[in-house]
C-alpha cells in the first residue's frame, strides 16, 4: 500500500470524515465551564477623536459581568507594531495598532470596548448601552486623496500618509520607452475585496490547571500568535498555550496577529473565566482585513515584433488605518511591483509601490497577494498591446513569455525565478480548450449576434516566500521563515506526525502523511497527523503564502528520512546484514535487497529501537526525528483561459468555459492540486466579476453584509477543466512547489481579456480599467465608444 | 405571551428534547448551546450562506431564520444525524470521494441542503444541481466537486474518480 | 448578530391573533416565514414589543381556486408554487417567477402575504400582485377592508402592513385563457434581489393587442404598473418595432433609486431592455384570436 498511496497518488483525504459527520472542534462548538462571550463595541465613525466612553449603564444590564475600555485594554496589552529592518532607501512607516481605539477611531468598525457577559444575546444588549462620545475628523477615503498634499493625517505623529514607498529602476528604462516601436500606457483600478471564509474569527481563552493562558484561535499561525501574545501582555512564552484547531477557511485574513486575541487573552487572565468571542459577519467585513484595492498605471514599451522591451509600473494601494502583524498594507503593492514582470523575459524595469493610510479598515494580504492585481495589470496590457499591433492574444505572449530551458532566470526585480515552463503552460491551455476551435465558435456566435470572448492570462507564482524573496522587504524581521516537522515511531509501529503548518482545507493530515509513506512505506492510515496546538508541535510561523509543501513538506520529508535511516540501520543489525543491503518493501517491512530471506515489521524495528533490546553498538534508542527546511522559493507557472459570453443589451458578462494548465512541480495529491485549482479560480472570478467592498462618502462601509458583498455561487460558475505539467524545482525536498494561492490569479486577468475581446466587434478593443466587471460598467463602456445597440 | 423563558418540546435527530427557552433564541444557537449538537454552524445570520441549514420535519431551512420556540413540537434533523451505526451515509461517502470537501465548515448546511434537493426537487441536469446549492456558500472548492458528488448522487453522471 | 428581546406568542386561531396584535402595548408584528423579517431582527434594525406567530394557523396554508381567481392564504409559502401542476396550468408565469424567488431553504419557509408585507421594490411577489390586479384583505380587530396591489403597496413604505394588522388573504385574476405571459428578471446572481424585474401580460384579438398589462420592478419605492405604456400598445399591431417602441417610453416614466446594485440611469436602461423582452415573449405565448 506504502507506494500506492505515495507522492501523486490520488488518496481520499483521511481528515474527511469529522467535517461529514458534524464531530468537529471549531471554536463555535467548544464549551468550557463558567465560560463567559464577548460582544465588542465598535466604533461607528470613519475618522473620530473619543472623547469618552459610559460604560455604567451597560455594565448594570442583565448578566455582565465586565466591560472593558481602551483605558484598562491599553493599559494590560501593548500595541501592535511591525517594525522591519534592512530596507535600504524604502520609506516604511508603520503604526502602532492598539488592541482598542486610543484617543482616536480610525476607521468604523475599530474595537471601543469590550462587554463580556453571560452569552451573547445579553452582551450585544449591554453593548448597544455602551455611550461613545466622539468629535468627527475629516476622513482620508482613497489613496489619492490621501497622498494629496493638503490631505488629514491618518496618524498625526506621521509627517504624511504613506505606509511605504518603494521604487525600483533597473536597466534603460527611459531609453527603452522612447525607441519603443509602440508604448501602451493604461490605467487601471482594483476593487477593495476580502477573505471572507466561511467560518469567522474566533477565540476563545482561559486559564488551566497550572495557572498558563491558554487561547484557541481560527488561525493560520499558532506559533506566531503566540510569541506576540508573549511580547505584548509580557508573559513568558513557555506560559501560553495556543491552540489553532478546525478553521474554516483562512485565504490570508487568519495569518495575522488581531485585537481581539490579545483583548480576548486580557480578558481570561482579568476574570480568571473562561472568554470566548466569535465573531459576526458584519463584524469580519468591517473590522477583518480587506484586500487588493490599488490604483495602477503599467506602461509597456513595444517592438515592431511585440517584444516586451520595458515595463513602468506604479501602484498604489489604499492601504487602511493601521499597521497589520506580520504582514501590512506594504505587501499588497510591494509585490506587485516586485512581479510585475510575471513570466516574461523584460531587461529594463523601473517599479514604484505605495502603500497610503486611509480611514478604511486595513488592507493586507489575501490569496495571491498582489499577484492577482499584476495579473489583471499586466496581462490586460499584453492583450491591449497585441490588439493594437494586430496580433493574436496567444502569438504575443508566445513571443514573450519564458520557456523552460530559459531557467533559471534572473528578473529585473532581482528575483531569481528557479524554474517553470510558461511557454509549455501556455500551448498546453491552448490545446485543453481547442484554442482554435473556440474561435471558430466566436465566429459563428457573432454572425448570430451572441458576443463570446477569449480571455488568456499567463502567469509566474511566487511560493513558500523564503529568505530569496522576503528579506529585502525585511519582513522576516517579523516572521519565522522556516518550518519544523516531528515524526515519531511508536512500539506497534504507529507513527505521530506533528508540524508547525496549519491546515484549514488544505488536506495536510493526507499529504503530509502521503510523502511518509513514500519514505517509509506505510499507509496514511498509520499516521496520527498533529497540528495546530504550540505544545505538541514544533515551530513554525504557519500556512500562508502558498508554502506548507514546501516547507512544511519539505521538513516532513527530512524528518522520515532520516528516521527510514536509522531504521534501516536498527533493521540491519537484527537481520545481520549491511545497512546498504536492506530495502523497505512495497508493503513497509525491513528486508533484504531482493527480498530473500527473513524480513521485519516496522514495529519490530521500533520496539527494538524503543527497548534497547538489540540495538547495534554506539546507536542511541529511540525511533524519531525533528527536522526543519528554511525554503528558497520555487515559481509555478500557468497559464488560465476564460471563456465567456457578453450581452451588450445589459452589460452580463457569463463565464461559459475556464480552463488552466499549472505546473506546480510533482504533485503530492493531484486531487487535492485540482481542489485547490478549482477553488482559486472561483475565487478569483468573483474578484473579478462580483466582489467589491464599497465606503460611502462618509465612511461607512456600505457592503457589510453577504447581501450585499456577494460572493460567487455555483450556477455563476462552469466546471474549471484542468490540465498539469510537472516540472521540478531544483531548490526543494523532492522538487516540490506550492500551489495554493495561484487559483485565484489568472482570472483577474484572464476575464477581463475574455470581456474586451468579446466587445471587440462593437467598439474595438478597449480597457476594462476597473474591477469588478458589473453590468453597468460595460454598459457604460459601449455607451462611451459610442455603441448604442 | 412572554419576553421569558418558554417551554418547548422537540425532536432533534430522533431524540426528544425539552427545554425552556428564551423566544429570541435563534434555532442554531439552540442546537449548538442548548441540545449540545454543535455540527451547525452560522455563517452570516441573514439566511444569505446556508451554512446553518437543517432540516425541519423533513425541509430545508435556515436555522438563523428560525427562533428555536418555532421548532416547539418539530423534528429537526442536522448533519449528525446522517450517518448510522458508525457507516457514512451515501452523500456523505460521495463527497468523500470527490473531495467535495475543504475546510469542512460549509459541509453541514451543503449535506442538509443537498438531501432535501434529492428528496424533495429531483435535479435532472448539472444545471438543475447547481441551482439547487445556489443558497448555499462554499469558499474553499468553487463548487466543483460538491457538483461532481451530486451529480453522482442524483444518477446523472458515473463521475470517474475524483477530481476535475 | 443576535436579536434583541420580544414579546412572543403563538396563537391557534386568527381571532387570537388579531387579539395580540391588537392589544400589543407598542409595535406588534406578524412572523409568518419570517425571511425578512428575521434578517432585521437579527441586525436589530426592527425591534418590534411583540411577534405574533402566525405558524400554528395551519388552515391559512392554502392555494385555492373560484373560476376567475387564486386565493392565496397567509400561510401559503412559497414552496406550494413550486412544480404545482395547477399553478402551472392557470397562473404559469407564478411558477415561473418563484423559480428566482432566493433559495429552496428560503422557499421552504417564506410565505406570498409576507413578501407583500415587506414589500421589497423587486422582490417577484409584489411584481405578480401588481401585475394580476390582485385584490387584498387586510384584517384587524376593528374589521376587514380590501385593497388592490397597486394602492396598497405603492402607498407604503416597506414595511407594506401596519403594526396591528394581517394581511389574511390575497386573491389575483387567472388571465383569460390565450392571455400571454412573461416574466423576467436582471440580477447579478440567481436568487438575488433583482435590479429589475418586468412582467408582461397580453391578449391579441383580430391581429391586434386587445390588452396589455406591464409591471416593473426594482424601478421606484415598490413594484409599479406602467398604465401609460399599456394604453399606447391596446388596438397596435403586434411586433418587434411596437416592443421597441413601447420600451422606448418607458425610462421616462420612471424615478429609479441608485444603490450599490445600479444607478437610476442604468435601471432605466434596464427597464427598457426587458419592457421589450417580456412584450416579444408574451407575443410569441399568445394565442392569436379572431385571425
Amino acid at each position: 500500500m506504502g507506494i500506492t498511496q505515495g507522492m501523486g497518488a490520488r488518496v481520499q483525504r483521511v481528515e474527511d470524515e469529522r467535517y461529514l459527520t458534524g464531530r468537529t472542534h471549531f471554536i463555535d462548538a467548544m464549551a468550557l465551564p463558567r465560560m463567559l462571550t464577548v460582544a465588542f463595541v465598535r466604533g461607528g465613525e470613519a475618522h473620530a477623536r473619543l472623547l469618552g466612553i459610559g460604560v455604567q449603564t451597560a455594565a448594570a444590564c442583565p448578566g455582565v459581568s465586565h466591560v472593558m475600555t481602551g483605558e484598562e485594554a491599553n493599559a494590560l496589552c501593548q500595541p501592535i507594531r511591525a517594525d522591519r529592518t534592512r530596507l535600504g532607501r524604502t520609506h516604511y512607516a508603520p503604526t502602532d495598532y492598539p488592541v482598542m481605539a486610543s484617543g482616536v477611531i480610525r476607521h468604523v468598525g475599530e474595537i471601543v470596548a469590550a462587554v463580556v457577559a453571560d452569552d451573547r444575546y445579553l452582551a450585544e444588549d449591554a453593548a448597544e448601552q455602551v455611550r461613545v462620545d466622539v468629535e468627527p475628523l475629516p476622513p482620508v477615503l482613497s489613496v489619492d486623496q490621501a497622498l494629496a498634499p493638503d490631505a488629514p493625517l491618518v496618524h498625526g505623529t506621521l509627517g504624511d500618509n504613506r505606509h511605504y514607498h518603494g521604487r525600483l529602476e533597473n536597466g534603460e528604462v527611459d531609453a527603452a520607452f522612447e525607441s519603443a516601436h509602440r508604448v501602451v500606457r493604461t490605467q487601471l483600478r482594483s476593487n477593495r475585496h476580502c477573505a471572507s471564509p466561511m467560518e469567522t474569527r474566533a477565540v476563545l481563552a482561559h486559564l488551566d490547571a497550572d495557572g498558563r493562558l491558554v487561547v484557541y484561535t481560527s488561525s493560520q499561525m499558532p506559533h506566531m500568535v503566540r510569541t506576540k501574545l508573549a511580547d505584548l501582555l509580557g508573559l513568558p512564552e513557555r506560559n501560553i498555550r495556543v491552540v489553532a484547531p478546525d478553521v474554516g477557511g483562512g485565504f490570508g485574513l487568519k495569518c495575522h496577529v488581531f485585537p481581539e486575541e490579545l483583548i480576548l487573552a486580557a480578558l481570561a487572565l482579568k476574570l480568571e473565566r473562561p472568554v470566548k468571542w466569535i465573531e459576526d459577519r458584519r463584524e469580519n467585513y468591517m473590522a477583518g482585513f480587506h484586500a487588493k484595492e490599488e490604483c495602477i498605471e503599467f506602461a509597456l514599451a513595444l517592438g515592431e515584433d511585440g517584444t516586451i522591451e520595458a515595463i513602468d509600473a506604479a501602484f498604489h494601494a489604499d492601504g487602511g488605518a493601521y499597521t497589520s502583524f506580520p504582514f501590512t498594507p506594504s505587501s499588497e503593492p510591494s509585490m506587485a511591483a516586485a512581479t510585475c514582470t510575471g513570466p516574461y523575459r523584460v531587461r529594463n524595469l523601473r517599479t514604484e509601490a505605495i502603500a497610503a493610510y486611509t480611514n478604511k479598515s486595513t488592507l493586507s494580504v489575501c490569496r495571491g497577494v498582489g499577484l492577482p492585481i499584476v495579473n489583471y495589470a499586466l496581462e490586460h496590457s499584453i492583450d491591449r498591446a497585441a490588439a493594437e499591433l494586430g496580433l493574436d492574444p496567444a502569438e504575443m505572449r508566445r513571443r514573450n513569455l519564458l520557456r523552460s530551458e530559459d531557467f533559471p532566470y534572473g528578473t529585473p526585480n532581482f528575483t531569481l525565478y528557479d524554474s517553470g515552463s510558461p511557454l509549455e503552460s501556455l500551448e498546453q491551455a491552448l490545446e485543453l480548450m481547442d484554442y482554435e476551435n473556440l474561435r471558430k465558435e466566436q465566429a459563428a456566435a457573432l454572425a448570430e449576434g451572441r458576443h463570446l470572448g477569449i480571455g488568456i492570462a499567463s502567469m509566474i507564482e511566487t511560493t513558500t516566500y523564503g529568505q530569496d524573496v522576503l528579506a529585502p522587504f525585511g519582513k522576516s524581521d517579523n516572521v519565522a521563515l522556516h518550518e519544523s516537522a516531528a515524526l515519531r515511531v511508536a512500539p506497534d509501529g504507529g507513527i505521530t506526525l506533528s508540524v508547525g503548518t496549519h491546515s484549514h482545507g488544505q488536506g495536510h493530515a493526507t499529504t503530509f502523511a502521503q510523502l511518509v509513506a513514500g519514505v517509509l512505506g506505510c499507509d496514511v492510515g498509520d499516521i496520527r497527523f498533529v497540528q495546530g496546538d504550540t505544545d505538541t508541535t514544533p515551530y513554525g510561523s504557519g500556512t500562508w503564502g502558498s508554502r506548507s509543501a514546501v516547507a512544511g513538506g519539505g521538513a516532513v520529508l527530512k524528518a522520515a528520512r532520516q528516521v527510514r535511516d536509522k531504521a534501516m540501520q536498527v533493521a540491519a543489525h537484527l537481520l545481520q546484514i549491511p545497512v546498504a543491503e536492506v530495502e523497505i518493501t512495497n508493503d513497509g517491512r525491513f528486508a533484504r535487497k531482493g527480498g530473500e530471506g527473513p524480513s521485519l515489521e516496522r514495529g519490530e524495528v521500533a520496539r527494538a529501537a524503543l527497548y534497547e533490546t538489540n540495538l547495534p553498538l554506539g546507536l542511541d534508542a529511540g525511533l524519531e526525528a525533528t527536522a526543519s527546511v528554511s525554503p528558497r522559493s520555487p515559481y509555478t507557472t500557468a497559464t488560465h483561459i476564460a471563456f465567456v459570453q457578453v450581452d451588450p443589451a445589459t452589460g452580463k458578462v457569463d463565464v461559459l468555459r475556464y480552463g488552466v494548465s499549472e505546473d506546480c512541480g510533482p504533485m503530492i495529491n493531484p486531487t487535492v492540486v485540482e481542489g485547490q485549482i478549482a477553488g482559486g479560480v472561483v475565487q478569483g472570478i468573483g474578484s473579478a466579476l462580483l466582489e467589491h467592498h464599497i465606503y460611502d462618502d462618509q465612511g461607512q462601509l456600505a457592503t457589510a453584509s453577504m447581501m450585499d458583498y456577494r460572493l460567487p455561487t455555483a450556477p455563476l460558475v462552469p466546471r474549471i477543466e484542468m490540465a498539469h505539467l510537472e516540472t521540478p524545482s531544483p531548490h526543494s525536498e523532492d522538487g516540490l512547489k506550492g500551489m495554493g494561492e495561484g487559483g485565484a490569479v489568472g482570472p483577474m486577468g484572464a476575464v477581463p481579456n475574455a470581456v474586451s475581446d468579446a466587445l471587440k466587434p462593437l467598439i474595438g478593443w478597449q480597457p476594462i480599467s476597473e474591477l469588478p466587471i458589473t453590468p453597468e460598467r460595460v454598459h457604460d463602456l459601449l455607451r462611451r465608444h459610442g455603441w448604442r445597440g | 405571551m412572554t419576553t421569558t423563558e418558554c417551554e418547548i418540546s422537540l425532536t432533534v435527530n430522533g431524540e426528544a428534547v425539552r427545554e425552556a427557552v428564551p423566544p429570541r433564541l435563534l434555532l442554531g444557537d439552540f442546537l449548538r448551546e442548548r441540545a449540545g449538537i454543535a455540527g451547525t454552524h452560522f455563517g452570516c445570520e441573514q439566511g444569505v450562506c446556508g451554512t446553518c441549514t437543517v432540516l425541519l420535519d423533513g425541509e430545508s431551512i435556515r436555522s438563523c431564520l428560525l427562533f428555536a420556540v418555532q421548532a416547539d413540537g418539530c423534528e429537526v434533523a442536522t448533519v449528525e444525524s446522517l450517518a448510522s451505526d458508525g457507516q457514512l451515509h451515501r452523500l456523505q461517502t460521495l463527497f468523500k470521494k470527490h473531495h467535495a470537501l475543504q475546510c469542512g465548515y460549509c459541509t453541514p448546511g451543503m449535506l442538509m441542503t443537498a438531501l432535501d434537493l434529492l428528496a424533495n426537487r429531483p435535479p435532472a441536469s448539472e444545471a438543475d444541481i447547481r441551482d439547487g446549492i445556489r443558497g448555499n456558500l462554499c469558499r474553499c472548492t468553487g463548487y466543483q466537486n460538491i457538483v461532481a458528488a451530486l451529480m453522482e448522487a442524483a444518477g446523472l453522471e458515473k463521475a470517474d474518480g475524483a477530481g476535475a | 448578530m443576535k436579536p434583541p428581546p420580544f414579546e412572543y406568542c403563538r396563537p391557534d386561531s386568527i381571532d387570537e391573533a388579531l387579539e395580540a396584535l391588537a392589544d400589543a402595548s407598542e409595535d406588534a408584528r406578524v412572523l409568518a416565514g419570517g425571511q425578512s423579517l428575521v434578517p432585521l431582527l437579527n441586525v436589530r434594525q426592527v425591534r418590534p414589543a411583540r411577534l405574533v406567530d402566525i405558524n400554528a394557523l395551519v388552515a391559512e396554508r392554502y392555494l385555492t381556486y373560484t373560476d376567475d381567481a387564486l386565493a392565496i392564504g397567509c400561510l401559503a409559502r412559497h414552496v406550494d408554487f413550486e412544480d404545482n401542476p395547477e399553478i402551472n396550468a392557470r397562473l404559469p408565469i407564478l411558477g415561473e417567477a418563484v423559480k428566482e424567488l432566493a433559495s429552496p431553504a428560503v422557499r421552504n419557509r417564506g410565505t406570498f402575504c409576507g413578501s407583500l408585507c415587506h414589500n421589497d421594490p423587486a422582490a417577484e411577489w409584489p411584481l405578480m400582485a401588481v401585475l394580476l390586479d390582485a385584490r387584498l384583505h387586510v384584517q384587524s380587530a376593528s374589521g376587514v377592508r380590501q385593497e388592490t396591489a397597486g394602492g396598497w403597496l405603492a402607498d407604503r413604505h416597506s414595511p407594506a402592513v401596519a403594526p396591528r394588522e394581517l394581511l389574511r388573504r390575497v386573491e389575483i385574476g387567472v388571465p383569460p385563457p390565450g392571455a400571454g405571459w412573461s416574466f423576467t428578471e436582471f440580477n447579478r446572481r440567481p436568487g438575488d434581489v433583482a435590479i429589475v424585474s418586468a412582467a408582461a401580460l397580453l391578449t391579441i384579438e383580430g391581429g391586434r393587442v386587445a390588452s396589455a398589462r406591464l409591471a416593473l420592478g426594482g424601478v421606484d419605492r415598490s413594484a409599479r404598473r406602467l398604465h401609460q405604456v399599456e394604453r399606447l400598445l391596446e388596438g397596435e399591431t403586434p411586433s418587434e418595432a411596437l416592443w421597441s417602441a413601447a420600451a422606448g417610453e418607458v425610462p421616462a416614466l420612471l424615478e429609479p433609486p441608485t444603490d450599490l446594485q445600479a444607478t437610476a440611469g442604468f435601471r432605466r436602461h434596464l427597464a427598457a431592455q426587458l419592457t421589450r423582452r417580456v412584450f416579444a415573449e408574451a407575443e410569441a405565448r399568445a394565442t392569436r384570436k379572431g385571425t
